[in-house]
């Protein structure tokens, strides 16, 4: 069986970030949440060290102020040392410019915000539940 | 008191923006062709716009109550919760406001009502509102009013609302980047003494090319970087030119922004 993986939530609405906590940590296959509130932040978290890079899931928003979601992707995939990080987007914006952009900047899944509390449960157990069964660096 | 077709945005041409929901909603659009399709895309587009906006705190607030229905919640969890409802539905209903003046922007009855206001008391009450936000993101707000600056002739709440969205701003987009600064400064021109208030960041600055567009009617702007409607600059602008005055931002990317508002001197 894999390890438990953390997730490194990019989100800047404090409200949906506790939500998307709440439903993930009571997840076994979940080890932590680190929240950062934008593509900035989440950058420099990941090339700080604080974070460890093995068995670790960025779940992303795209409209975020300061680096977008996409912009964060952008910098991500052209950095060496963190280019291989899976990342699911979580975001409302169910435009196909904003779906083509982050799957063709290798996003490993887009999952929009669902709006009831069954459908949030929902898919993020799905995710939990694929992450805990993949095997990754 | 003065009224405004609000002067914004009417250089990019009419017919757009709330007004298109005017006219969407009264003059029997057909169903297909010319402006009548354009007029309910249109629509759609704002439709989009506010739905998202609100549907978004509200599932939020409504999968949180179901949190706090939890017997088991943590109190501190408990308490974490209920102060993000609080700034959600705060957002909403800033939102909404927001949504209205824009409306009366673009219907022509948005109106103030200027008078003799001190700038530096004026400038320290919106620095106070934003301090805690400034704080909880690492930044803090400066303030720079010289003497020869007295008093500014504006509706002092409006005023505030327009300083509020630049501060705002600066506050999502430099975050973390050290000091916000209000400055007031005082220049002459031909027609007399006006007065400049400044809202200056050390963040990233705006991307090439949307220096001339932050101002522009949010529904057109199509910007990954904007987290809501974006209604605060068009409002802005919108207030600063009810009032016979201009807003403008300067920025090169990496080097910060400064925005600006310029009203006549009382």
């Amino acid at each position: 069986m894999a390890e438990r993986f953390h997730i490194l939530h990019v989100e800047d609405d404090d409200l949906d970030a506790l939500n998307v906590q709440r439903c993930l940590c009571a997840s076994d296959a979940v080890s932590g949440i680190t929240v950062a509130s934008d593509g900035v932040e989440a950058l420099q978290l990941l090339r700080s060290g604080r974070l460890p890079l093995r068995n670790l899931v960025t779940l992303l928003d795209i409209r975020l102020p300061r680096m977008s979601g996409l912009e964060f992707l952008r910098e991500l995939r052209a950095d060496p040392h963190l280019r291989h990080l899976p990342v699911v987007v979580l975001s409302t914006s169910d435009q196909e410019e904003d779906l083509g952009t982050a799957y063709a900047l290798n996003v490993a899944g887009y999952l929009l915000k669902p709006l009831s509390v069954e459908r949030l449960r929902y898919c993020l157990g799905a995710f939990a539940s694929y992450w805990s069964a993949q095997e990754m660096m | 008191m003065r009224s405004s077709r609000a002067q914004a945005g009417r250089a990019a041409g009419g017919g757009d923006g709330l007004g298109g929901l005017e006219a969407a909603a009264g003059a029997g659009v057909p169903a297909h062709g010319g402006d009548g399709e354009q007029t309910w895309r249109q629509l759609d587009e704002i439709l989009a716009v506010i739905s998202h906006d609100l549907r978004g705190p509200l599932s939020a607030i409504n999968v949180a109550i179901d949190a706090l229905g939890d017997g088991d919640l943590d109190p501190a969890m408990r308490d974490r919760y209920l102060e993000a409802m609080r700034r959600a539905i705060g957002r909403a209903e800033r939102f909404l406001g927001d949504l209205l003046d824009v409306g009366r922007m673009e219907a022509g009855s948005f109106t103030v009502d200027p008078r003799p206001v001190p700038v530096g008391p004026l400038l320290e009450e919106a620095a106070r509102a934003h301090e805690r936000s400034a704080r909880d993101g690492g930044n803090w707000v400066v303030l720079e009013i010289p003497e020869e600056v007295d008093r500014v002739l504006a509706d002092r709440e409006r005023l505030l609302q327009a300083l509020h969205a630049l501060i705002a701003n600066a506050l999502r987009y430099a975050r973390g980047t050290g000091p916000i600064t209000l400055r007031a400064e005082r220049c002459e021109r031909a027609d007399g003494t006006h007065v400049r208030l400044w809202v200056c960041d050390r963040g990233p600055g705006l991307p090439h090319g949307q220096v001339e567009r932050v101002f522009e009617r949010p529904w057109r702007r199509r910007d990954e970087r904007r987290t809501g409607a974006g209604l605060g600059l068009y409002i802005a602008r919108g207030i600063a030119e009810a009032h016979g005055g201009t807003v403008s931002a300067l920025s090169r990317p990496g080097d910060g922004a400064r925005f600006c508002i310029e009203l006549p001197a009382a």
